[in-house]
Parts: C-alpha cells; structure tokens; sequence
C-alpha cells in the first residue's frame, strides 16, 4: 500500500468501501451479531489504511487530489452553508461567465457576497464551466460583484478553484491579463472585509484574480501554485510529465503556503479528502470563514485596508544588504 | 522554455564592426556604428532589438539626470532550493551586475521633466526579467518615491512574468505591485508604463497592464500566456499578429504603439501634460 498513487489508492479503497457494505447488508438481514462485528473490525481497519496512507501525501498526490472529479465545487458549498443564495450573472461589458458564479446570500446570520471559481460534473457542464478557466468578462464579473458588495458594506467571501485563467484568442483579445490586473489593484483596495478559501486548485493569476483578500484559507488538499507543475516541468525539465517533481520544487501545498507565511490558515478535511464527506467540509469551511468574517468585521475601513496594504508590501523574501 | 527566449537572443556579434538583425525574416547585415545609431532598431525591416536597462535609460533620461537607488541593496534568495536556481542568482550577481536582480529603479529627468524610472534588465542571471521578490519589493520601492517627491512613476516592463524559482512568493508580487499602483492612482500620481518585448506572464496580469498611460514598441511580444501554452491552447487558429503590441493595439489594450526613437519624446510630452 505504501508505494501506491493516490489514484490507486482510492481504487483500493472503493473496493474495500463495496465489500464492506455488502457484508453490511448481509449482517442485517441476517441479524448476525458475528457478521456486524467483523464490519466494525473491517470499517476500523479502513480508516487506518486511510489514515496511514494520508499521513505521508506526496504534493503531487494532493495536486491530484485538488482536481479529483468527485471533489465539492463551488455551488456545491455554497448550497451547503448559504441561505437565500441569488445568483447573480454578466459583467454588464461583454458576457456572462459560467466559470465564476457568485450573488448574494446569507451566510453565518449576515449578508454577504459569495463569488466562486466553478468546475462542472460532466461534459456538458464541463464545457459551459470552461473547464474552470475563467475568461476576462469573470474576472469583470468577480469584481462587479465585489464592488457592489462593498457599496453597500457587505462582506465578501471568495471560493477558489481554477486551473488557470483561459488562454485562448478570444480572451487575449478582450484584454485577459488587463482584466486580472484591474482585480488586483481594485482588490488591494477594496474598502469591505474580504476572504478567501482556496477549495481545490489555486492555478496561478487566474486564481489571484479574485483572491487578494484580508484573509486566505486553504482547504488541507488544496494547492496554490505560481505556474501549473505541468508548465513548469516543461519549463524546467523540458518534460510536462515530471508535474510530480515540480509541484515538491515549487512548495505548492496549503502547509507549504503556510509556512512560508503566505496565507492565514488551513481548513482540515474528513479523513479521506473533502469528496469523502462534503457536508463535513462544509461545515469546516463554514466555522472557518466565520471566524474570520468576525475578526474582520469590527475593524474600520480605514484599519482594515491599512492591514491589508501592510500584508500585501510585507509579501516577498529577500536579504538586506 | 517559451520560444521567444531563444529568438529574442541578442543579435550576433560576429566582432567588430557588423551585426546581424535578430529577425530571422530580414537577418540582414548592419554596420555597427549605424545599429548603435538608430537605437538598435534595424534600418532595413524595423526589428526593435531588445536593450539592456543601462542602455534603455541611456536612452530615455536627460543625460546624467539618472540617479539610481536601491543599487544592489537587497538580494535574493533561493528559499525554496529550487534547482538551479541559487546558480542563477550567483551568475547574476557574480558575472554580470550585482546591483539589479531584474529592474534598475532610479530618478530622472525626461526633456526636464522630474519623474521615477523602474527598468526592467532582462538578461541579468538569465531569469528573463522574472518577479521574483527583491523585484517587488524595488518596484514598490520606486513607486513609494514616485509619491514621496510627487513625480510620475515610468515603468519599462521586458519580463517573462512571475519567477517560478520562487514558487507561490513571487505570484505575490503581482498583488504587492498592484497595491503599489493603487497606491498612486488614490495620489493621483501618474504611472505611465511601457510595454517592451517581450511582456508576459505575471507582468501584464499586474503592474504592466496598469498605465494611465500605456505605451508599446513595435513587434514586441505581448501577451498573458507562454507560446507554447496559447499554441496548444487555442480552439481557433490565432491571426498572424497574435500577442503582439499590435494586436493589443488593434483590440483596444494599449493607447499607443511608440518607434523607439519617437519614445523619449512622446514620455517628455505625455509627462508635461499629466504634471499640474
């Protein structure tokens, strides 16, 4: 088990999870008291694989485990901890961006903005999702929304979760990088609290866009990274495939991001990863986030942005000479 | 590595008095003296050769206006043990000039007009003008100076984007430089920036795309994406001019496309007309 992929892995564990529940269902129509015990036994005996195995996650296991096609998205949070969530569409210049939702709703007893970085299922939502690469008029979208949010004095709550921002022709001609910039800058300064969760992956520009805020979060299994691993093995090793090798260069993982003191904290996930029990997830997110909104809320503008300001110029690692 | 790294290598020198034109379509041979002339920009097809931030400034500032700060007053760190990396730095530091780590920050003078100049230096420890964080921090720098003496801040971006040696550190300094230009805009201190070849990556999601005024040379490459990831990328065929300063110029992205030798004069008209 020790030298498995997280991908075989979690195919060991489906089987494991399938004999259990047959044996369950055996036990309880048979009411065998020997039969449940040994389910118990069995069940005991899992989680310590899980545990053992997700004791010594490699980076590249939580990159995989970041994009994994069952992890919770967006909407699926935002339907989790939000009240009387009112999506809200287009940045009234171009289009509407299915890869960023966002609209208000409550949230822990306040009204908030929430604005999402969304992946879709299958296919279809896949393609209206854009595969989570967000395009300028989301990025337009994303900041629409926040400003809004900020007119009236609401929080904002941003969730992550973007390979990248799109890279093709249409994008570049309707000003991609112009649009991820006036983020940045407009963000820095936006005069309402701001958080952030990153949910799944953090795929560079294209995830700063919506998350320079007064605190960053990070899911346990999420990653943050400044260039894709695959770019950069390509870059580096001239071989995308060495993806596994560049994530442990980069430091891309939420403890890595920790430790070099670039976010504020990170959100434990079930025993298995987020998709192994999103309502749990959730309900982490939730506490997590509202711990934060209640430090923040009580500030003034002007202290919040002062912070905010003295946080993003303290950013970076050099040595005085 | 994306291909404009090796096509954009400096022209050949074959020693002494000629040089070959760096477009592989024209290639043409030049007289030294002529070359140096014309600011580098090649009689026959108008290829704009990249400059080195010495010679850009050379270039751009009242002669001897130039005063630089932040001359080799910070350094950078291989904190990640990112391999090669610490190679890199010490080439930098060791074989070419110490003093840059990517940008070259000082105060000048433009047709008489004071303002801040922020020059990116591609060459320098071959990292292609990268953000890394004594970039982001001389960039911030340079901008608090710009509002400290209430002169216009000029930014000449060559940069290959965000410095993947320094991990998720240096995706940080587009958000430190941004602030930085925020910062200004709330000053109401003009930040003129102008985009060189090649501009890419992390530089023109941030800072670079963040001109009252933006500027651009001819030709220079100019876009968010690596080739070779818009070249996979792309659905559609990209039109001939794609990621160039035309092509921004064309969908509205940059005010104006500059030929070098019109630059020093355009900044010294666009300065005088934003200073109060």
């Amino acid at each position: 088990m020790d030298d498995m992929t997280i991908q075989e892995f979690e195919q060991f564990l489906l089987e494991l999870d399938n004999n259990i529940e047959k044996l369950e269902q055996a036990a309880q129509r048979t009411s065998n008291a020997a039969a449940e015990a040994e389910v118990r036994r069995l069940r005991a005996q899992r989680d310590g694989y899980v545990e053992r195995f997700f004791a010594k996650l490699t980076p590249w296991d939580k990159v995989l485990l970041a994009r994994h096609p069952q992890r919770p998205y967006a909407l699926d949070y935002i339907s989790a901890f939000c009240d009387d969530f009112i999506e809200l569409h287009g940045d009234r210049l171009f289009g509407d961006d299915g890869a960023l939702v966002g609209g208000f709703a409550r949230f822990a007893g306040q009204s908030v903005m929430m604005v999402g970085q969304q992946k879709g299922r299958d296919l279809k939502e896949r393609q209206k999702r854009n595969f989570g690469y967000m395009k300028p008029e989301g990025y337009r979208k994303a900041l629409r929304l926040m400003q809004l949010a900020a007119k009236f004095q609401k929080p904002v709550i941003a969730l992550v979760d973007t390979p990248g921002a799109d890279p093709n022709v249409p994008s570049e001609e309707r000003g991609i990088s112009e649009a991820i910039a006036r983020n940045l800058r407009e963000l820095a300064v936006l005069p309402t609290p701001t958080v952030c969760v990153m949910i799944g992956e953090g795929g560079s520009g294209g995830a700063l866009g919506i998350a320079v805020t007064d605190r960053v979060l990070m899911l346990e299994h999420s990653f943050y990274s400044v260039i894709a691993p695959e770019g950069c093995a390509a870059i580096i090793a001239r071989d995308a495939t060495k993806g596994a090798d560049a994530a442990r260069w980069m430091k891309v993982t939420a403890q890595d991001a920790l430790a070099l003191g670039l976010i504020d904290g990170i959100i434990p996930e079930p025993l298995g990863g987020a998709h192994r029990d999103p309502a749990a997830t959730a309900e982490a997110i939730r506490t997590a986030v509202a711990a934060a909104l209640a430090e923040l809320t009580p500030l003034s503008t002007d202290e919040l942005l002062a912070r905010r300001a003295a946080r993003l110029r303290s950013l970076g690692r050099f040595e005085t000479i | 590595m994306p291909d404009w790294f090796r096509r954009s290598a400096s022209p050949e020198v074959p020693e002494g008095a000629f040089v070959r034109c760096a477009n592989p379509k024209c290639a043409a041979i030049l007289y030294t003296k002529d070359f140096e002339r014309d600011f580098k920009v090649c009689p026959k097809c108008g290829h704009h050769h990249r400059l080195t931030a010495d010679e850009r400034i050379a270039l751009t500032a009242d002669e001897g206006s130039f005063v630089e700060f932040d001359r080799a007053t910070l350094r950078g760190m291989d904190f990640l043990t990112f391999p090669g990396y610490a190679d890199k730095l010490r080439v930098g530091e060791e074989t070419e000039d110490p003093r840059t780590d990517g940008l070259v920050t000082g105060t000048a003078l433009i047709g008489g007009n004071p303002c801040v100049l922020a020059v990116s230096d591609f060459e320098w420890g071959r990292l292609a003008g990268t953000m890394g964080s004594v970039f982001g921090e001389k960039f911030a720098r340079a901008a608090d100076r710009a509002l400290d003496e209430k002169s216009a801040l000029i930014t000449f971006c060559a940069s290959g984007g965000a410095r993947m040696q320094e991990g998720l550190t240096s995706l940080m300094q587009m958000a430190k430089t941004s602030l930085s230009v925020a910062q200004l805009a709330q000053a109401k201190i003009p930040y003129i920036v102008v985009l060189t070849h090649p501009s890419t990556g992390g530089a023109v999601a941030s800072y670079a795309s963040l001109g009252d005024v933006i500027y651009a040379e001819p030709g220079a490459t100019v876009g968010l994406s690596g080739e070779r990831v818009a070249a996979q990328a792309q659905s559609v065929k990209p039109p001939a001019n794609y990621r160039t300063a035309e092509f921004l110029e064309e969908h509205g992205q940059v005010d104006k496309i500059i030929p070098r030798r019109e630059l020093t004069l355009t900044l010294a008209k666009t300065l005088a007309f934003l200073q109060p």
